[in-house]
């Protein structure tokens, strides 16, 4: 269920380095580009009045579940998933992170044993193939175009 | 704000193999995740950069795992010692692996099969030893020589003497390598 409101972030810095936000919100009926424009007026009003600057500007699009909803397994958090892509040879490789990652995709025999990502598993071949099929990409937009490896990595 | 910075040569500067173990994987993947991020690099080429080469490091983690890249080491001395030398192997179990005889920590030049590629020059060796020599070789004994030949054909020929034995040998020899 998408939220009546999107949030607008717009993150500033003094001269040392530090940043702060100021977080708007704004009706989510309204698309990218109109909340965009509304944040970068707003965001002009408001230069005379910090002495920070704007570096950054940030438009997020809130979905949650119709009902709360609890996890029952006792997965840590921490316990990531990292699926690293290659793009198309000359750009970036990436990757998407997938917390608290279940035991049951984790290679049990080998040198990965209890850390590397089986890729033959059914459900991990189901979402590198959406990965790569989808247009998902590096934080340059560079399309992933196949998958490289996957382990269990400690992020917080 | 991050003053990091990374070299646009970075691909041709030297590398160092670090073995890290693999309980230790997790977390030291865990801790590049700040280098990530744009936040940390002083520019955007920078950040490009460096993400690049943190994801490619990421990715190596897991990539080689030393004791695959040592036992492709032992296979290919294996593999050497086979052909050269013909050194038989046998696998005791596959996981662990264990392969019997243990690699040595040196080889004679002893050949262990004549069908290694050591032992094939050897024959050719010992062949061309006995028949141009006449010289008796643990696989060759069998005729005189061809220099032997030509001196009993020369003899014979200065003494008029019968060379029907002497053309019989040469026939042997023309059969054998027909």
């Amino acid at each position: 269920m998408l939220k009546p409101s999107a949030v607008v972030e717009l993150v500033w810095q003094d001269e040392t380095g530090s940043t702060a936000v100021t977080a708007l919100s704004i009706p989510s009926s309204l698309t990218v580009d109109e909340i965009d424009a509304d944040a970068s007026a707003l965001a002009s009003i408001l230069v005379p009045l910090t002495g920070c600057v704007l570096i950054k500007q940030r438009i997020k699009y809130i979905n949650v579940p119709e009902t709360p909803v609890t996890a029952s397994g006792s997965t840590p958090i921490a316990r990531t998933g990292m699926f690293f892509f290659a793009t198309d040879g000359i750009s970036s490789d990436g990757l998407i992170s997938i917390p608290a990652v279940k035991d049951s995709i984790i290679m049990t025999t080998g040198p990965g044993e209890g850390i590397l990502i089986d890729e033959t598993n059914a459900d991990v071949i189901a979402f590198t193939d959406t990965v790569v099929d989808n247009g998902i990409s590096n934080p340059f937009g560079d399309d992933f175009t196949s998958f490289v490896i996957a382990y269990l990595q400690s992020r917080v | 704000m991050a003053n990091n910075t990374f070299p646009e040569d970075w691909r041709d500067q030297p590398c160092f193999l670090v073995t890290v173990p693999r309980p230790l994987v997790p977390f030291v993947g865990g801790l590049l995740k700040i280098a990530e991020n744009r936040g940390f690099w002083q520019s955007e080429e920078d950040f490009t950069r460096g993400y690049t080469a943190i994801i490619e490091l990421e990715e190596c983690l897991m990539a080689l795992c030393l004791d695959v890249l040592m036992e492709k080491q032992d296979a290919l001395y294996r593999l050497l010692n086979t052909a050269l030398l013909g050194q038989g192997y046998t696998t005791v179990s596959a996981d662990p692996l264990v392969v019997t005889p243990a690699i040595a920590p040196h080889v004679s030049l002893d050949i262990l099969d004549q069908d290694s590629l050591l032992g094939r020059v050897d024959r050719l060796t010992q062949l061309v030893d006995n028949r141009l020599a006449g010289t008796d070789t643990p696989l060759y004994d069998n005729l005189p020589g061809i220099k032997q030949q030509l001196e009993d054909i020369i003899a014979a020929l200065a003494e008029g003497t019968d060379l029907s034995g002497v053309l019989s040998d040469l026939e042997a020899i023309a059969l054998l390598l027909a």
